[in-house]
């Protein structure tokens, strides 16, 4: 049987309390847009530095006497290069070591006179499993003054950091879900009273429970996806701007400030989520309620 | 085709308003359900139209023990059973076609067909220059004629009409009767309540008659059969 339309509830009646709700839902969407961004962001930006740094092994030689210090810098050098699942080993010029003191010193205040480690930076070949404190062990015996790096400290605060933020993000997404469906719960129930007496007569006249209920979750389809184009929009204008600032201010910590083809996908998917939740939650609620109707 | 058998109805908790009520209605029977205001007409009517459970007792229709169906079982039920509401319950946003057409809209159908069955009725009625008025703009008695197109647009088994005349001058009363007498005569069973005694008298047909809640059946002039 063809999916049947009645028509029967006057649009006007309920005006009242479906007039706010796309406005709600535009509400939810935004945040929920917002969130998922941070989310997107603080992930794709973890991934590439983590992925970066987890293939890194940095080791500093600290001496005052530099006759020494080169002496052990080619020493370790050499050490490092003949171990298996080292992939590269990059002696840092004073010049390299300075401009990475820079962003943090500003420009102009770093000289080349600052006593400043010697630093060799070791890239471990893909899938290559080394065990730091072995190396760094043998380091000692071929460079006394050497130490090694395996920024798993650093990484792991990183990674807390990381799913703080992702817990925060997807705890927003949850609770905004909650919220929608308790507002769409009040805003049907607000409908059914409204219609109260066109559903009795539509009853009697031998409607089901599910014609009826129909009727009302085309109306909150359509004042979900009303809603969520709105919040989405609004979203999007955020993101945009805020992209925008964050670019200029050339934070590059923030990493790749691209956004790919799933994430987009995401971001399209919330207005199409709030529609569906506030359809399906007004379906439920509907049917629910006449079923305590004559 | 009805039967009641000791049907008793309250309002919630409140008093009884109908007490031992027992009668059949065999099928293509007229009666008219007469008594004064307050005597429980609209009542017995919510019962038949299936608005309502009786408080005790039980009663069969179309076979069925209606008492003990289900929920979901009674759509199909109300569907042979036609009703013109005392306060017509015409939907305000909807034309008068549109008004006509829904139960056969709810029941499912070919639009087109449905649409021309509805004009027909219209037409036949005596509103057909009315299709597309809304109930506001008509008056009680023309009201009171969609609500009997919309009545009987679904072949109903069975017509229950609660004061149908009760909003228009007698010379109305008296096609309105007509149009439902000639429903009648294509087998449909008919039952009318009013507390108007000149219409009754003047159709002679089979009474039952209320009074403070309590059944007396008055004698059968017409094609009525009682119990
Ligand atoms: N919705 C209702 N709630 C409570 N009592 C009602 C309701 N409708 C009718 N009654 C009571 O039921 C009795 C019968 O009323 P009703 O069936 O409307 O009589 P009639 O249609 O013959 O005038 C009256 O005492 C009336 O007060
Ligand atoms: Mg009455």
């Amino acid at each position: 049987m063809a999916r049947r339309r009645l028509k029967a509830l006057a649009a006007g009646a309920d005006r009242v309390s479906t007039r706010l709700l796309p406005w709600v839902v535009a509400v939810m969407v935004f945040l929920s847009a917002l969130a998922l961004a941070a989310l997107l962001a603080v992930h794709g930006s973890v991934s590439a530095w983590t992925g970066d740094m987890e293939r890194k092994l940095t080791v500093q030689v600290t001496t005052g006497d530099q006759a020494s210090r080169e002496r052990q810098v080619s020493a370790a050098a050499a050490y490092l290069r003949a171990l298996p699942g080292v992939d590269a080993v990059h002696i840092l010029a004073d010049r390299e070591i300075l401009d990475l003191l820079e962003p943090w010193l500003g420009a102009g205040n770093v000289d080349g006179d600052l006593p400043v480690p010697a630093l060799i930076d070791v890239t471990l070949a893909e899938g290559a499993t080394v065990h730091p404190s072995a190396i760094a062990a043998r380091l000692k015996t071929v460079a006394p003054d050497a130490s090694l790096d395996d920024h798993e400290q650093w990484l792991g605060r990183v990674r807390d950091l990381a799913a703080m933020i992702e817990g925060v993000a997807v705890a927003v997404l949850a609770l905004v879900t909650l919220a929608t469906i308790a507002i769409v719960v009040f805003g049907a129930h607000a409908g059914l009273a409204a219609h109260r007496a066109t559903i009795e007569t539509l009853h009697l006249i031998g409607a089901h429970d599910k014609l009826i209920a129909r009727e009302f979750q085309d109306r909150f389809l359509l004042l979900g996806l009303k809603g969520g184009v709105i919040g989405l929009a609004l979203a999007a204008a955020s993101i945009f701007v805020a992209r925008r600032i964050i670019g200029e201010l050339g934070v590059g910590v923030l990493g790749p400030m691209t956004i790919s083809m799933e994430e987009l996908a995401a971001l399209f998917s919330l207005p199409l989520f709030a529609a569906l939740v506030t359809m399906l939650t007004a379906r439920f609620t509907v049917l629910a309620a006449l079923r305590r109707m004559v | 085709m009805i039967l009641f058998e000791n049907v008793g109805m309250r309002y919630g908790l409140g008093p009884e308003v109908l007490h031992n009520i027992s009668f059949e209605l065999r099928a293509g029977s007229f009666h008219f359900l007469t008594g004064p205001s307050g005597a429980g007409k609209s009542s017995l009517m919510r019962l038949l139209y299936l608005a309502h459970r009786p408080s005790r007792g039980s009663i069969t229709m179309f076979g069925k023990n209606v008492v003990a169906a289900r929920r979901d079982e009674l759509p199909a039920l109300r569907r042979r059973i036609g009703v013109v509401f005392q306060d017509f319950r015409l939907l305000e946003h909807l034309t008068a076609l549109e008004n006509v057409m829904l139960p056969l809209r709810i029941a499912g159908g070919e639009e087109k067909l449905i649409r021309e069955h509805a004009e027909e009725l219209l037409h036949w009625v005596g509103l057909g220059d009315r299709l597309a008025a809304r109930p506001s703009t008509l008056s009680g008695g023309e009201q009171q004629r969609v609500a009997i197109a919309r009545a009987v647009i679904a072949k109903p088994d069975l017509l229950l009409a609660d004061e149908p005349t009760g909003n228009v001058d007698s010379e109305m009363a008296d096609r309105l009767m007509h149009l439902l007498m000639e429903l009648n005569k294509h087998g449909t069973t008919m039952l009318i309540a009013t507390h108007d005694m000149a219409v009754v008298n003047s159709m002679g047909a089979a009474q039952l008659h209320l009074a403070g809640g309590v059944l007396q059946l008055v004698g059968a002039r017409g094609s009525g059969h009682g119990a």
